[in-house]
């Protein structure tokens, strides 16, 4: 079993490596890519958009090749980040050369100004480089977090935003740490110390409240069906769960928005003061409110219907799987005897039958993991609720590379772990598979 | 011939003459359900097919009031001309029935493209793997690994921008995507067949390796095969829409149940009943063909006589 | 439907021109001079439908980090023995020994590790693709399980044809042989629609049969084609197989698991032992004056109908070694209580020891002490090495 897991480890660090490099060089087939709206405005002269499409093409390193890129993206930093000190030192060292040779009084100034404000900002990226180089001290990572160490993703370097926050470290979405702008709403959000703001919290707050909900409703309703097989209640659960199964998540998400988030309202102000209803959008009612943050009730009233509506395909489909576990536990022979002999035993069967149907169930959660990833992205894009799907959804928008790569390793991870966990619990359950 | 007149007392076993297909068929129609879906997927892609025949307008062309969020209900009756919208418009007034029926013949044909091709590729390679074992099997089924441990959804969205949203995109990223289920799947079932004696036997007749694969290790597989195309079917028709719904899919004029439900979310204050009807015909279709697999998985179930 | 019983020796008499003729390809001159140990004396003018010569088949295991190949079971590690055109040689072993492995790879169902398979004088692991379709015209192969040998989504006609097919026989040639071999095993010609699911065990053993037939080959490897059968119905195929050997003049190599199937079938009998072949000799030298050991054992623990007659039973200490690691010098010598330090350190020969009766055929053993083991002594023997392990 160790070695297997080494060997699978080692499978899934590969599979990773290999997955961005994939994913990375597809990026880069992107027409246009991330200068497409550069080509597209307007330009008086010719060269004017030339000068335009190449400065924009330098910034995002486009005029390297893909392989080079591609390492720098992998283990190198980021080149343009303003916290790099080699990077900050490179500007202030060009922009004293060019002194020298410009006459142009405008451009004198700024190149004087560079002069001037670098020297403390490249001591400061200096002294928390060096203050940050050991990413495993994991009591400073906190406030290491986006700050460039001397290597790319591997060190822990994700790149910064180009478009959706343009210049933020990505760590600093994913982790909602830092202020910045988002491009996409032009809304400038504040620095809150809320840990729970983060984009990555808040999906997976809704991920794991989805696992927990689905478990809790299935659980029973997998049991009862297989316990009194073929009976009405079993029918109509088969029948419900048949209509999880079809039912498209955008369109049962928009039905609970539309009913409990707008109608409900309607009929509150209408007189109807009795009448509940749920917040139709967003993480908390206010968004630069950093106490709301923190207040469970609101979040939870945010959450209901995001948690509904990514819960009901794994409902459905994790209650047929229970039931069809626990049919199969039930078949067998010591079971029925007991069955026959009578109450007492029965139950206690009953609770080990139960045991050997659940672990079976494992495997299927961890699976799921991924399948609940993908459809955060839909049910948040519904809600407008401010997770990592939100974020990929914007990324992907506007042609946001190091968010889009950021996000899709993340989420590659999450695949390669849990089809791991489900290997392993799979050998836990069925005692004839060995893996060596 | 004495041996033959000794053996013959041995009692044969009777069967009816029956052949397996309309044994297949009679075990189906026992799922009341499944038949209905039949009926429904039937329906819909009759009216889709014929959409140019029925349907009263251009599906392209806003006829009820052009310009932004000139949207009518349900029975909405034009009093400019007398025009009647059925399902009433959409965000910019184009007829959503009109809309709805066009837009079935891509989602269905999407599904049902991408469906075929998924189960040629997947055969195919699923096959070749678990038939030939060795190096072959561990490259192909180090392909297959990789491309299901990429995240799904989030791929599809990326993929989608990369070479531009459009129909044969989706199918191209749809089939991408599905082909290595039924790989794997074909693969586990010819492993499972290929040692067994009958496929000795073949092989010690002079049977070749093609021969073998087609005429015996396939057609055993084929209920598999049958019942998670069926199922793929419905999971294609919802990817398609989803990816359409979120604006990456079919993009405009063309329409697809997902972004004709795209559309009508612009209004769906004012006008939310007509999100109802772009969402219920996936709903129905897919319920169908869950149906349908799972009456299909029944009636294939080798282990149930034939 | 008028069918008449010379059809099938019709058959027999058409000759496809790709049919390879024993006359043609001179079924021993090529072979004499390779043959060592394998069981005829160098010259004879014995008529050999095969020869297998230090044959063998490893299977790889893989494990590790890397799945690397780390060790190889050796299902048949170095077998030599001869087949005579038109006997029954029967091949005997406990469970695992290796037989069926050996019977798979003189058909070349599996590739050889390494040894020649001389199947009417030419070397099977040589020949190319078409040549070898060709050839297995000639050999065919009858399953254990009849459950598993049958294509469940084929009619028994097209399984029982399919060889006729795949070999370019007309429609027509192809319905009248499936008829004529069907009936040849008993079943009704019209059961050839039927699937195999609407046949009994027996049956399906039989059908199985008749596909092995419809080419009508010379060489048969049945392995085990009764073993999976109730008891009332083995001897009414193995009637099958006889009466189906004298008219179509087909060569067996029967294997069985145990010595009393292959008693009633077998001109000469083969024992083999962790993958190596134990004593080969005729059939009553064999069962009369076995001189391997483990032969002697296998012969031991026959039940004997008559209680009168009281046989010493050997029963054998410890379990058969893996075949991933099989012992040193003689493979059985974990097991024998014969076994002296040379068995450890030396393989024994493979070598012709003589038979009783001097008209009968090489007795062949692999063992250091032949000479010593006849068998009356055996008791006594037995109780001077062991005592404890066995009950006289
Ligand atoms: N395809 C295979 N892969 C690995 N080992 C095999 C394979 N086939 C047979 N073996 C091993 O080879 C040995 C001999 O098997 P077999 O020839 O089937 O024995 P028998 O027919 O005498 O019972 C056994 O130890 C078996 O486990
Ligand atoms: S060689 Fe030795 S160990 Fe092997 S059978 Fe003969 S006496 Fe026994
Ligand atoms: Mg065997």
């Amino acid at each position: 079993m160790t070695t297997y897991l080494i060997r699978r480890s080692l499978q899934g660090v590969l599979v990773l490596i290999f997955t961005s490099a994939l994913i990375y060089g597809l990026l880069n087939l992107t027409p246009g890519g991330p200068i497409g709206d550069v080509l597209q405005k307007p330009y008086r002269t010719t060269a004017e958009r030339n000068a335009a499409v190449r400065a924009a093409t330098i910034r995002y390193g486009l005029d390297k090749d893909i392989v080079t890129r591609y390492l720098f993206w992998l283990y190198n930093w980021d080149p343009t980040d303003n916290n790099n000190p080699v990077y900050l030192q490179n500007t202030y060292d060009a922009a004293v050369q060019e002194m020298t040779g410009t006459t142009d009084p405008a451009r004198k100034g700024s190149l004087q100004n560079i002069i001037s404000t670098y020297p403390p900002l490249i001591a400061s990226a200096n002294k928390a480089l060096a203050t940050c180089s050991n990413l495993f001290d994991f009591s400073s990572l906190g406030s290491c977090l986006g700050i460039p160490r001397n290597g790319g993703i591997i060190t822990g370097n994700w790149g910064t935003s180009w478009k959706v926050a343009t210049g933020t470290p990505v760590l600093n979405l994913i982790f909602g740490r830092g202020a910045y702008t988002d491009n996409s709403s032009g809304v400038a959000v504040p620095h809150p110390s809320e840990r729970w703001r983060s984009p990555l919290a808040n999906t997976l707050v809704l991920m794991s409240l989805s696992v927990l909900i689905s478990l809790l409703i299935a659980f029973p309703i997998g049991v009862y069906s297989a316990v009194k097989q073929y009976s009405a209640t079993d029918y109509a659960l088969t029948l419900f769960s048949f209509f999880g199964i079809s039912m498209p998540t955008f369109w049962f998400g928009l039905i609970l928005y539309l009913l409990l988030g707008i109608q409900f309202k309607t009929w509150h102000d209408q007189g109807a003061s009795w009448l509940p209803y749920l917040p139709t959008g967003g993480v908390v009612d206010d968004v630069s409110s950093t106490a709301q943050y923190s207040d469970i009730g609101i979040r939870i009233r945010h959450l209901i219907m995001p948690v509904v509506v990514l819960s009901l395909s794994s409902v459905a489909g994790w209650s047929r799987f229970l039931r069809a576990s626990m049919l199969e536990v039930l078949r067998q022979d010591y079971v029925r005897t007991a069955w026959a002999k009578g109450l007492k035993q029965r139950t206690v069967i009953l609770k080990h039958a139960l045991r050997n149907a659940l672990i079976p169930q494992v495997t299927l959660i961890a699976l799921a993991i991924p399948v609940l990833f993908g459809g955060a992205i839909i049910t948040e894009r519904i809600f407008n609720y401010g997770g990592m799907g939100t974020l990929y959804f914007n990324a992907v928008g506007q042609n946001d590379w190091p968010l889009m790569m950021s996000i899709l390793i993340i989420s590659s991870f999450l695949v390669v772990i849990s089809n791991i966990i489900a290997d392993i619990a799979y050998a836990i359950v069925d005692p004839r598979i060995r893996y060596s | 011939m004495a041996v033959a007149t000794t053996l013959d007392r041995e009692q044969i076993a009777s069967a009816k003459e029956e052949s397996q297909r309309s044994v297949i068929w009679r075990r189906f129609r026992k799922h009341k359900l499944a038949v209905v879906g039949l009926g429904i997927i039937g329906t819909l892609t009759l009216l889709s097919l014929t959409a140019q025949l029925w349907t009263p307008y251009d599906p392209t062309v806003p006829g009820f009031n052009s310009g932004v969020q000139a949207f009518a209900n349900p029975g909405y009756s034009n009093p400019s001309n007398g025009d009647i919208y059925i399902m009433g418009t959409d965000n910019i007034g184009r007829d959503v029935l009109s809309r709805l029926a066009y837009g079935g013949q891509i989602s269905l044909s999407v599904g049902l493209l991408c469906t075929l091709l998924v189960a040629i590729i997947g055969t195919i390679v699923g096959a070749i793997s678990g038939f030939f074992g060795g190096f072959v099997d561990t490259v192909l089924m180090r392909i297959v690994d990789l491309v299901l441990s990429l995240p799904f959804l989030p791929m599809l969205l990326a993929l989608s921008i990369v070479l531009g949203p459009g129909y044969w995109t989706i199918v191209i990223i749809l089939t991408a995507f599905g082909w290595p289920g039924t790989s794997r799947l074909v693969r586990g079932s010819v492993l499972s067949l290929r040692n067994l004696d009958f496929v000795e036997a073949t092989r010690a007749l002079g049977a070749s390796n093609t021969r073998i694969i087609t005429r015996h290790l396939l057609p055993n597989s084929l209920a598999p095969i049958i019942v998670d195309a069926t199922l793929n079917v419905g999971g294609f028709i919802v990817a398609e829409s989803s990816v359409s719904f979120l604006g990456f899919g079919i993009s405009e004029p063309a329409s697809s149940w997902g972004n004709i439900l795209a559309g009508l979310e612009d209004v769906a204050r004012q006008a939310p009943l007509q999100l109802i009807w772009p969402g219920l015909l996936i709903f129905l279709t897919v319920l169908s063909i869950n149906f349908i697999g799972d009456a299909l998985r029944d009636a294939l179930d080798p282990r149930l006589k034939l | 439907m008028a069918t008449n019983a010379n059809n099938v020796n019709e058959l027999d008499n058409r000759e496809p021109a790709d049919a390879i003729k024993p006359s043609e390809n001179g079924a021993n001159t090529p072979v004499q001079h390779i043959t060592g140990v394998g069981g005829g004396v160098t010259g004879d003018s014995t008529d050999y439908i095969m020869r297998v010569q230090n044959l063998k088949k490893y299977f790889p295991v893989r494990g590790g980090v890397l799945q690397r190949v780390v060790g190889q079971v050796k299902a048949v590690d170095g077998v030599n023995f001869d087949v005579r055109r038109g006997e029954t040689l029967g091949l005997v072993g406990e469970s695992g020994c290796g037989k069926t492995t050996v019977g798979r790879t003189v058909l070349r169902l599996l590739n050889p590790t390494g040894g020649n398979v001389l199947f009417e004088g030419r070397d099977l692991t040589t020949l190319n693709a078409g040549e070898m379709k060709k050839t297995r015209r000639n050999m065919q192969i009858i399953f254990q399980d009849p459950y598993s040998s049958l294509d469940p989504r084929v009619p028994i006609g097209q399984s029982v044809g399919e060889g006729l097919l795949i070999h370019g026989f007309s429609r027509e040639e192809r319905e009248q042989t499936v008829r004529d071999m069907l009936k040849r095993v008993g079943l009704h010609p019209e059961h050839a629609r039927r699937y195999p699911h609407e046949f009994s065990g027996g049956q399906r053993q039989r059908i199985g049969i008749a596909r092995a037939l419809t080419m009508h080959p010379s060489f048969i490897v049945a392995d085990e084609p009764v073993s999976a059968l109730d008891v009332s119905i083995q001897s009414q195929v193995l009637n099958i197989l006889k009466d189906l050997q004298q008219e179509f003049k087909l060569t067996y190599l029967f294997i069985a698991h145990n010595l009393s199937v292959v008693e009633h079938i077998s001109d000469r009998v083969g024992v083999m032992y962790l993958g190596k072949m134990a004593e080969l000799a005729d059939r009553d030298e064999l069962f009369n004056n076995p001189r391997h050991p483990y032969t002697q054992a296998l012969l031991s623990a026959i039940p004997i109908p008559d209680p009168r007659i009281r046989r010493d039973r050997i029963i054998l200490k410890g379990d058969v070694p893996s075949p991933l690691n099989p012992p040193s010098g003689c493979r059985f010598h974990t097991r024998c209580w014969l076994a002296q330090q040379i068995c450890s350190d030396q393989e024994p020969e493979w070598r012709d020891i003589g038979s009783e009766n001097a008209t009968a055929h090489p007795h062949l053993v692999a063992c250091h002490f032949a000479e010593q083991t006849k068998v009356k002594g055996l008791a006594n023997e037995i109780k001077e090495q062991l005592g404890t392990d066995t009950k006289v």
